[in-house]
């Protein structure tokens, strides 16, 4: 963006807020984000004219309902949302733009490989948001789609079966745990099914390119006989329970809920290495209110957006966005160990049959017995 | 010009060929009865005729209607062909009391409210249902139901009315009076009416006509005497009355007159065999009125002595049981027999031969 | 010449609809069978892969061999205990047994995810039945996620449909036969077994056939109970491959789908065959007669004990535990129930604003959507009554058709029907599209049950109708369905309570505002809120347990 007055950065951008206030003043109620273009304003008024925006998301309801109350609140456009998983988006959104009755007008998924693909086969609009600047390079594939949150996938124990000494800080930790005492932890460890559960493979191929003696890890889990599921809510009810002591790779957000309402339960952020999951967003091409798309694209990406989902407990990416559940704090906490998985072509690797039936097959054979 | 008329029915049902071929003509004030053992197709004709069943070929005319032409392809909807139909079970609606099952007929033809009632309540009364409108079906002895059966299939005045086994569901005592309540309702409405039933003293005693039917074709139709007095075949002979059964070979046919050896027994009677059945297996027919007890007698030609088996009070009269070589007889007496032989008087003009 | 059966032209109509309705899926995933990639995809390219992949694949063997396992296993078990349920409580002078038929139907509206659950916080690993036990017993002879516990479990949750075959066809028996028995010396139970169950033959073998086929289908129980040890059946199998390749593989889905319909076309001939058997046992003639019961006397109590057993087990047992889970925050091992109690989770679910309009769509769907169904199954049902003719034979195979289809499938092969065809396309965020998708898949189950109703009407009242001037149109209206309607409504009741926990048909047809029920079950339990989920629960048994109180209080009898 080029400025016909040669003023210094801050004040240019003092200059901006004041005259953005103005704007908001003058306008309804509005107040344009630092650093939008001038005519970001013809877009609101696209999107209001629109009057409704359509969300896919996998994120709960109730967990995106202070997002969507903001958002409503600052634009005046109604969001229908519609709650469904990873799956379910998936199938909708390539039935709906083959069939060009248009789609969805932002798709935001909490399963990165899904969405990266998608946009890869040419469903998503290729935008630049404004808020590019204030996001890290690998969460931004060619300006399609947006990685939206920060989420270190985590270890979740159960205190009152894992006695203190037995605590696993470290991926090489728990291997070395479940190898040596796999009498104790017989059964007791659990992980999402790589075979049915694609968040939960993608997980384990991430694991294996950040650290390739992960497969040790996964032979010491086969040696416990490992219990897999499809459902993070099925398996930290379990390790709540006690049936099982140990659950891997769980998102942090689940992780933050379920420590919360039962005591017993831990999380760990392995110190060696932790995956960093990204819920991804984009605008399909097919979309039917495609400015309110980019509007509330927008939105999520934004400082305010980013606040409220620091504020919900989902991680927020923005590196300056302050909180407990942001990433400056897991940053903070990692260090250079965080290992975030990219929203890039990359991920399609993990899509491909040959590779991914290859896998699978190497997978089975680490954890027989 | 008649009533109603079938030519030369066929009926299939699941392959098998039910009738082959029947043929009747009936006229107002005259019942015809359908009678015939199971499996004659007997039910099938009247259903035939009311549209419950196909026919593949024939006719079928009602009031001078064609309602059935296999031939031309006409085959009216039962709705259309303004039939009345008594089921054996009555088939009365039993959510619906007995004047509205009447009236339904009335109320399909949009017949005026206050009208139907009337109409509904006459027809009650003619059948001694007069208090009973309100009354379900359920409520209601076996006779009642019966009329209002009646009723409904009368109350819209069809000229012609089929009747499948009207009496069969009725008990004993009941279907005497039935029998005779029927015949009278049918001759004074001049109604013509086609009646199936198995039972023979039911087709006798109702019916100006009988067709009886066996295996799907009419093996002899005529008038009650004419079924009774003058069977013209074995089945005839045996289906109707009480009869007696005698085996035997027939020796000799000449004019009109036959006779058969039982053994020793030489029977002369009334010849309806072929003349070739000369010096064949036959029998010979005779019906229990027809058989004398003649102790006074002697002997003579057609007379036997047999041993008296068994004897039955009937009420009316005595029946005996009497077995010899080769024969069992059952006769009517007036009054008991000694234990022992008797002789029987079997006359000629009695005796049928086949 | 016109029509031998009348109305044929009309008949004609309605199961031609019928089956444009019911063969548009279908056939759209069979093409897809044959397909290398989205039907809708334009670089999709015949072929037989989709096939040699599944039949390559030793899981499916295995899933397979297992589905048909737990399929004989489970009727071996529901079908004796569903006649011997049904004899007690329709022939015999068993205590209760008033009181008891309404619960006999709460596992028919308990969804199978949840049941499951149930069970597993009561008698799982670490359940609170388990725990007890194991501090006053040693270790428990059970587990909960063995085979044997899934085929049991699968058995005893559908006793009740056989249940309600069996005590239709015993309601029609005439009582001397029973009598005679008794009068030569049998006791009840000789009475049970040597007259009444066999003169109900058809009626069991029937049920018998249905729950085969509903055990070739069934998914929540094994995806609760079979996930920890790796027990496959198809339709979880099904669940894996729309994962095991990374993107959802319609056409390997599409394989498992037709491997199933190959499965339950024979079973719908088997079926075909032991309806008309039974015809000539369920059907009543005009008139009744009265039945006297079997007096039990010594075994009186131990009936009541058996089906209160029965009772306990299938609905008590995991219902507790789900009670239990929603009044907790936590359970388990270490874990004092005391201590954790609390109204938090009912509190944080009512703040879902979701939940309400859920209920209320549940609700709507299932008694005026259900009552809309009925009607349909009524008509294609009188379309097919006393009509010997191939189109019969046709409808009869195609309406399990739906079935045959898991409910992942079913709904997204309905959502691409209601996608593609352009002049649905409108309608298929409504709920007019939900109630479409209910109503097919249901239609086997629910035509069944208004088919058992006509089959109690005697042939010659309608007969009689005809003759007295009515044309068929008019015979139905006056006298089939006046007859019929106990049955009707009974059959509405039924179809109520399975409207209300159905969840996997509409996934792909349901949008803000239109959710139900059983859908913002699998979400949540989805998303992990497990808590929020037996809450849910709870609350939909209790609303369901109210309505059918209701309802029967208000004479709609479960028999016509």
């Amino acid at each position: 963006m080029t400025s016909a007055f040669s003023l210094s950065a801050g004040f240019q951008r003092v200059a901006f807020a004041a005259v953005a206030g103005l704007m908001a003043f003058g306008a309804q109620a509005q107040s344009l984000p630092a650093g939008y273009p001038a005519d970001y304003q013809a877009l609101i008024d696209a999107a209001k004219k629109e009057g409704v925006v359509t969300v896919y998301a996998t994120t709960d309801s109730k967990a995106a309902a202070p997002l969507i109350k903001d958002f409503e609140a600052l634009y005046g456009i109604k969001i229908e949302y519609n709650d469904i998983n990873s799956t379910e988006l998936y199938n909708r959104l390539i039935a709906e733009s083959a069939a060009g009755t248009g789609t969805a007008d932002v798709s935001w998924s909490s399963a990165p490989d899904l969405q990266v693909k998608l946009a890869a086969d040419g469903l998503a609009l290729a935008y630049a948001s404004p808020e590019i600047p204030f996001l890290p390079k690998w969460a931004v594939m060619e300006n399609m789609a947006y990685g939206t949150t920060y989420e270190p996938m985590a270890i979740i124990y159960n205190k009152s079966q894992v006695p203190a000494e037995d605590v696993p800080q470290t991926h090489k930790d728990l291997a070395k745990l479940l190898s040596t005492k796999a009498a104790a932890y017989k059964g007791k460890i659990t992980a999402y099914d790589p075979e049915r559960s694609g968040v939960g493979f993608l997980m384990m191929n991430r694991d294996v390119k950040a650290d390739p003696a992960s497969w040790d890890l996964f032979k010491a889990m086969g040696a416990a006989d490992i219990k897999v599921y499809t459902s993070a809510g099925a398996m930290i009810e379990k390790v709540g329970s006690g049936e099982h002591s140990i659950a891997y790779n769980i998102f942090a957000s689940y992780g933050l809920l379920s420590i919360k309402k039962n005591p017993n339960l831990v999380m760990v952020w392995p110190k060696d290495y932790t995956l960093i999951a990204t819920r991804v967003a984009f605008i399909p091409a097919k979309a039917k209110h495609p400015a309110a798309g980019k509007l509330f694209l927008d939105y999520l990406l934004s400082k305010r957006g980013q606040a409220i989902i620091a504020k919900g407990e989902l991680f927020s990416i923005r590196g300056d966005v302050e909180g407990k559940e942001t990433a400056k704090a897991v940053d903070d906490l990692l260090g250079d160990k965080a290992r975030p998985i990219p929203v890039s072509r990359e991920l399609l690797e993990t899509l491909e049959q040959s590779k991914r039936l290859d896998f699978l097959n190497q997978w089975q054979a680490a954890i027989k017995k | 010009m008649a009533d109603l008329a079938v030519d030369n029915l066929r009926i299939r049902l699941g392959g098998n060929e039910i009738l082959k071929g029947v043929s009747l003509t009936l006229r107002r004030g005259e019942v015809a009865a359908l009678l015939g053992p199971s499996g004659s197709g007997k039910t099938t004709l009247l259903r035939a005729v009311a549209g419950l069943e196909q026919p593949y070929t024939g006719t079928i005319t009602v009031g001078g209607t064609t309602v059935f032409d296999g031939a031309a392809g006409i085959n009216q909807p039962t709705e259309a062909r303004g039939l009345g139909f008594v089921f054996q079970s009555y088939a009365l609606w039993p959510h619906r009391t007995v004047a509205e099952n009447v009236a339904y007929s009335l109320k399909i033809r949009g017949v005026a409210a206050d009208v139907q009632r009337d109409t509904v309540q006459k027809s009650l009364d003619s059948l001694g249902l007069g208090k009973l409108g309100h009354r379900f079906p359920h409520e209601l002895s076996g006779g009642q139901q019966q009329r209002v059966a009646i009723a409904r299939a009368l109350v819209y005045g069809p000229t012609v009315v089929l009747l499948d086994e009207p009496l069969s569901n009725l008990d004993a005592k009941l279907r005497e009076e039935a029998r005779a309540f029927l015949k009278e309702l049918i001759e004074r409405e001049n109604l013509a009416a086609l009646m199936v039933t198995h039972d023979q003293s039911e087709a006798l005693a109702i019916a100006n006509r009988i067709l009886l039917l066996n295996g799907g074709v009419v093996e002899q139709a005529g008038t009650p005497q004419d079924m009774y007095n003058a069977p013209e075949t074995l089945f005839v002979a045996e289906f109707m009355g009480s009869n007696n059964h005698i085996e035997g070979k027939i020796m000799g046919m000449s004019d009109g007159r036959a006779s058969i050896r039982i053994g020793d027994f030489l029977l002369d009677g009334q010849a309806r065999c072929a003349p070739e059945k000369v010096g064949q297996a036959g029998s010979a027919v005779i019906r229990l009125e027809g058989v004398h007890v003649a102790d006074g007698s002697n002997g003579g030609q057609n007379h036997v002595k047999l041993d008296l088996v068994t004897s039955m009070f009937l009420g009316h009269t005595w029946e005996h049981l009497f077995r010899g070589p080769g024969m069992t007889i059952r006769t009517h007496h007036d009054g008991p027999l000694s234990s022992g032989a008797h002789w029987l008087h079997l006359p000629a003009d009695r005796v049928w031969i086949f | 010449m016109s029509s031998a059966v009348a109305g044929t032209s009309a008949r004609r109509v309605v199961i031609s609809i019928t089956a444009l309705f019911v063969l548009a899926p279908v056939l759209l995933i069979t093409y897809q069978s044959f397909l290398t990639a989205p039907f809708f995809d334009p670089k999709a390219q015949l072929s037989l892969w989709a096939y040699e992949f599944v039949f390559s694949e030793p899981d499916f063997w295995r899933a397979l061999g297992t589905t048909a396992m737990l399929a004989v296993g489970m009727t071996a078990i529901s079908v004796p205990l569903g006649a011997l349920l049904a004899f007690l409580m329709t022939r015999t002078d068993m205590p209760g047994r008033g009181g008891f038929e309404p619960l006999l139907l709460v596992p028919i509206f308990l969804s199978p995810i949840v049941l499951a659950f149930g069970y597993v916080v009561t008698i799982g690993p670490v359940g609170f039945i388990t725990v007890w036990w194991k501090q006053y017993f040693g270790n428990p002879f059970w587990d909960i996620y063995s085979f044997t516990s899934l085929v049991v479990i699968a058995g005893l949750t559908h006793a009740p449909h056989v249940y309600l075959y069996a005590s239709a066809a015993l309601r029609s028996l005439p009582g001397d036969l029973e009598e005679a028995a008794r009068v030569t010396g049998a006791k009840p139970g000789r009475v049970a077994m040597d007259v009444s169950l066999p003169m109900i033959t058809p009626a069991l073998l029937f049920s018998g056939v249905l729950i085969l086929f509903l055990g070739f289908e069934v998914f929540g129980l094994p995806l609760i109970l079979g996930d920890p040890q790796g027990l496959l059946v198809l339709s979880t199998y099904l669940y894996k491959l729309t994962n095991k390749l990374g993107v959802p593989s319609y056409q390997l889905m599409a394989v498992v789908v037709m491997v199933i319909i190959a499965v339950a076309l024979p079973l719908v001939f088997v079926q075909r065959l032991l309806l008309r058997t039974a015809q000539r046992f369920i059907a009543v003639r005009g008139k009744g007669s009265r039945t006297n019961l079997v007096a039990l006397r010594a075994w009186r109590w131990p009936a009541f004990l058996l089906i209160a057993g029965w009772f306990a087990g299938t609905v008590m047992l995991p219902m507790t535990g789900l009670v239990l889970r929603s009044f907790v925050s936590s359970w388990g091992l270490g874990i004092n129930v005391l201590d954790v109690l609390t109204l938090d989770n009912y509190i944080e679910l009512f703040d879902d604003s979701e939940v309400v309009s859920a209920i209320v769509n549940s609700v709507g769907i299932a008694t005026i959507g259900g009552a809309l169904s009925i009607g349909c199954y009524t008509m294609i049902a009188l379309a097919q009554h006393r009509w010997p003719s191939a189109w019969v034979r046709f409808a009869d195979y195609i309406v399990m058709l739906p079935r045959a289809m898991p409910g992942i499938v079913a709904g997204l092969a309905i959502f691409w029907v209601f996608l593609f065809t352009k002049p649905l396309t409108p309608l298929r965020t409504t709920l007019f599209a939900v109630w479409v998708a209910y109503t097919l898949v249901w239609l086997a189950y629910g035509l069944r049950l208004v088919q058992s109703a006509l089959l109690q009407v005697a042939p010659e009242l309608e007969e009689a109708a005809r003759v007295t001037g009515a044309s068929l149109g008019r015979a139905m209206r006056d006298v089939t369905i006046p007859l019929i309607k106990h049955g009707m409504l009974a059959a509405w009741l039924l179809i109520m309570l399975i409207f209300v926990r159905e969840y996997s048909t509409a996934v792909y047809l349901l949008g803000p505002g239109t959710e139900v029920i059983g859908s913002l079950v699998v979400s949540r339990w989805g998303s992990g809120a497990v808590d929020i989920v037996t809450c849910l629960s709870c609350i939909n048994v209790a609303l369901i347990s109210l309505g059918l109180m209701v309802t029967l209080r208000l004479g709609v009898k479960l028999h016509g």
